[in-house]
């Protein structure tokens, strides 16, 4: 019976440190999958508000001098706008008016993931529409 | 130096994997859950003070000659998460007058950790 004894001590040993370290690394991996992904919605979301409030912003100046080229408007109201948020790598993808009137404009982003250890990275692209 | 003996038991290394498992698990999974929590908090106050922002400057594009300041308070009292909390604004217009038309106007708003920007061009 001692010998039996010995047996099933021996199965069970280093199997804790197994599991620890498997659901060690299992609830650092979802917490940081979690947070991740709240970071890029929120950037999502700030860059859908931006472009709204960019092309909201592009059709009151086109309001103003309708014989103005919409590029130029643009352009020049996004370099200076742009600056004062904190995206990475801002850049205006296209700003164009419909025959409607409608103005729409694509603004892209990269997001980073905020684990620098990831090195995660994403193009984020939003469009919107204004008339 | 006393030698001091420890009773068996605690000397032993013999232990229940189930007991330490769900122990951990218990642990683990309660670590996860309050940190899950706090993102989400963090998340729905990043909104809320967005929403905030986004609102008062629309509200002001459409009523140019209004009290900006008066438009936050008033959408920062119907979020739940600002409404008995200090909101700091900043405004800022270019050119400085804010009521111009084509003036381009920027509100800031900063709570503790969280901050949003809004922009607008007064029609």
């Amino acid at each position: 019976m001692p010998l039996a004894l010995s047996h099933e001590e021996s199965d069970d040993s280093g199997t804790g440190l197994i599991w620890f370290i498997s659901l060690l690394a299992l609830v650092t991996l979802f917490i940081g999958s979690l947070a991740s992904a709240s970071s890029e919605y929120l950037v999502a979301r700030s860059v859908t508000d931006f472009t709204e409030q960019f092309v909201l912003g592009v059709k009151t100046k086109l309001l103003e001098s309708p014989n103005a080229k919409i590029e130029i408007i643009g352009k020049a109201l996004f370099a200076e706008v742009a600056g004062d948020h904190h995206f990475r790598n801002i850049r205006l993808k296209s700003v164009s008016e419909g025959f409607d009137g409608t103005v729409h404009s694509e603004v892209c982003v990269t997001w980073d993931s905020p684990f620098s250890s990831l090195s995660v990275s994403r193009e984020i692209c939003e469009e919107a529409f204004a008339r | 130096m006393p030698n001091v003996k420890c009773p068996r038991s605690l000397e032993s290394e013999k232990g229940s994997i189930l007991l330490e498992a769900s122990g951990f698990v218990t642990l683990a999974f309660g670590l996860l859950l309050t940190l899950s929590l706090n993102i989400f908090d963090l998340e729905s106050r990043q909104l809320g003070l967005e929403q905030i922002a986004r609102n008062a400057t629309r509200f002001y594009l459409l009523h140019p000659g209004s009290d900006l300041l008066t438009a936050v308070a008033d959408f920062q009292a119907l979020d739940g998460h600002f409404a008995d909390e200090r909101v700091d604004v900043t405004i800022r217009c270019q050119p400085t007058d804010c009521l111009a038309s084509g003036a381009q106007i920027w509100l800031e708003l900063k709570a503790g950790e969280n901050a949003a920007h809004a922009f607008g061009v007064i029609p």
